[in-house]
């Protein structure tokens, strides 16, 4: 069966619920997409800030480029739009160098990739090293970090690293409360 | 030993970290918030456009680059087209001084 197409009106519905769905936000939600934002921005070029990520969001999922699939909440929605800006920004930018990607993945990063150039490298490895930073001096904080690096699952995480299931979810906790601590700190970008 | 690609290793980090991020509390969030000793309006004034939310630093000295009217960044004056920017009253300085000066 042909799935159905979305008629003018139906995209203007849907932009109509958007704007209510984010006019109804919860302070406490809004300081969650504040905290995702900023997490995504690990990783992005120094010129694009994660409020510009926020803002963009926004803006695509106000101006109908990106519709909310059925059953996924509001903030879920944006923050995969913050995900696939993230990335699209680097294909733009290898595309912009002439190197052409071939992979037609439009979200996070993928086996299948073409390599990252050393610019995109650089900045990787800065975003991991500050990511590092943040969970340092917690040595099961960053044996979960490289677990979650590695692939692993948590329970694999678990016995590798010779972790209690305590003390995998108290450290997850842990690790939870500093990104929220850093992600909803005020700061101008 | 195994070698992981850097941006996969960082997407997968992200991914996780936003997974726990989304399903956190909104006691946890409000927890954290308080913990900050700023109200959840100043912590979000940096962060949302749309939002009517006046800066934490809005009236400061030197504040210009900041201040928002209806939630939206103005501006700078550098970044005005002409026709829109009404001269500002220290230019008058530039103009030549009547009757000739030094």
């Amino acid at each position: 069966m042909q799935p159905r197409r979305r008629s003018e009106q139906d995209t203007e519905d849907a932009v109509a619920e958007m704007a209510r769905a984010l006019a109804g936000l919860s302070q406490t939600d809004m300081l969650r997409l504040k905290a995702i934002a900023r997490l995504r921005a690990h990783g992005l070029p120094s010129d694009a800030s994660w409020s510009d990520l926020l803002n963009e969001a926004i803006a695509r999922a106000l101006d109908g480029t990106r519709q909310c699939p059925e059953g996924i909440g509001v903030v879920a929605f944006l923050a995969g739009i913050m995900r696939r800006l993230a990335s699209e920004h680097w294909r733009r930018l290898r595309r912009e160098a002439g190197i052409f990607d071939l992979s037609g993945a439009d979200d996070g990063a993928d086996a299948t990739d073409p390599a990252p150039d050393p610019e995109r490298n650089l900045v990787i490895l800065q975003a991991l090293a500050a990511l590092d930073q943040l969970f340092a001096g917690d040595l099961a904080a960053s044996q979960i970090l490289a677990g979650l690096a590695a692939g692993l699952s948590a329970k694999e995480i678990r016995e590798t690293y010779g972790l209690s299931e305590t003390d995998y979810d108290s450290t997850r906790k842990r690790m939870r409360r500093l990104l929220l601590r850093q992600g909803i700190a005020w700061r101008h970008p | 030993m195994k070698t992981i690609r850097s941006d996969l290793a960082l997407s997968r980090i992200l991914d996780a970290l936003e997974a726990d991020l989304l399903a956190v509390s909104a006691d946890e969030i409000q927890a954290v918030a308080a913990e900050t000793g700023m109200s959840a309006k100043a912590l979000l004034s940096d962060s949302l456009g749309f939002m009517k939310i006046p800066s934490p630093l809005e009236g400061e000295v030197g504040d210009a680059e900041h201040r928002r009217v209806g939630g939206m960044v103005q501006p700078s004056r550098r970044d005005r087209k002409g026709g829109d920017s009404t001269p500002h009253p220290d230019l008058r300085s530039d103009l030549p001084l009547k009757g000739g000066g030094a």
